[in-house]
């Protein structure tokens, strides 16, 4: 095993670092109780990006040991498998802050904020304040009221020598800020610096967490399928003259099955029609409750 | 069988899964396939716990 970066982030930094496919990024509180917000980007292509969305639908809202961190569609490939974390208290429900978010809240001229030390930290790769997205909150506690869907934070439960460990599964820029929200409780209203690391993965974590490299989805789009291949550079959008619409799968048609159902069958099915909530018609209902019991029994599971 | 029939507005990608099911042999035709599923369904419904008074 070999330690390629050993770095402290101080409050109020971050780091921008390369991590190549089978390396393990690894972050780690030095005193505890300390937010980091996580970013990361295909090494050879920014514009494939970590996806908090993409990655709460498939893993929930708080990622730990064994989830996997995913780009951002059209790509929406696995970036990174967590295969340590000690604390278990990460977020992905909560933006990155800002420092819009300090002005209005409390008024500050000038705050430290997430937004703007990733922006500063990516700059050394040449990317922009617009190319920061929302993160993967390392030692964010946060909570959902079940029932009107508000979130909170609450304590950060974090202690030193807590660390949580990411290993690549293509080579990305990994950008790594000290959450700067000390008037929040999102780190115990202090700032605290923390430890990135980059190493090899053991022959052991290989085996174990390494997904093999060719694994590739048809609907995957990269930019060989792409029609515009090119990124912009023009800020001002305006419309192609040339454009024609070709949306895959368009147009929709529709076509009728008629289904023979016994007495009993249709008595059911008017039970269900009756109830509400299946639709208005008996051909609803019935389509309703096949692809209900189709969701059930035949798709499959997430890769 | 005499019984009540339901039509069923599908689109063609629902078609093509009904067609993939028919494949793996859950039923004969769309039809059919359609059939077996409305009786799944009503099959777990079944098997749910009654709810909590």
């Amino acid at each position: 095993m070999t330690i390629r970066l050993d770095h402290v982030l101080e409050p109020g930094s971050g780091k921008a670092v390369e991590v190549r496919r089978g390396e393990v990024v690894r972050v780690e509180q030095l005193e505890g109780g300390q937010c980091a917000d996580f970013n990361a980007f295909n090494l050879h292509d920014y514009r494939e990006f970590f996806h908090c969305g993409r990655t709460r639908v498939l893993h929930g809202m708080f990622p730990t040991a064994g989830d996997m961190l995913w780009s951002a569609p059209p790509r929406e490939r696995p970036m990174f498998t967590i295969i340590a974390d000690t604390a278990g208290i990460n977020d992905l429900s909560f933006p990155r802050c800002t420092g819009v978010l300090f002005e209005y809240a409390w008024g500050y001229e000038t705050h430290t904020n997430c937004q703007d030390i990733l922006a500063e930290a990516e700059r050394e790769y040449g990317l922009t304040p617009d190319d920061v997205h929302d993160s993967f909150n390392l030692w964010m506690n946060t909570k959902i009221d079940a029932d009107t869907g508000r979130l909170s934070v609450e304590r950060n439960t974090s202690q030193a020598g807590d660390y949580v460990e990411l290993v690549a599964h293509f080579d990305c820029l990994v950008v790594v800020s000290v959450c700067g929200a000390d008037v929040f409780n999102t780190s115990n209203f202090s700032l605290k610096p923390l430890r990135l690391a980059v190493r090899t993965a053991t022959a052991d974590e290989r085996v174990e967490w390494l997904l093999p490299e060719a694994r590739r989805f048809a609907n995957q789009r990269v930019v060989e399928d792409f029609k515009i291949k090119e990124i912009r550079t023009e800020r001002e959008l305006s419309r192609d003259p040339t454009y024609v619409a070709d949306f895959p799968g368009f147009p929709i048609r529709t076509t009728s099955v008629e289904v023979e159902l016994t007495d009993d069958e249709y008595r059911q099915l008017e039970a269900l029609r009756s109830h509400g909530g299946f639709g208005a018609t008996d051909g609803e209902v019935l389509r309703h409750a096949f692809f209900t019991w189709c969701l059930d029994h035949w798709m499959q599971p997430h890769p | 069988m005499s019984g009540q029939l339901v039509a069923v507005e599908i689109n063609q990608q629902q078609a093509e899964l009904l067609d993939r099911l028919v494949a793996q042999g859950v039923g004969a035709s769309r039809a059919e396939v359609l059939r077996n599923g409305f009786a799944g369904f009503c099959a777990d419904q079944m098997a749910l716990p009654e709810p909590a008074e």
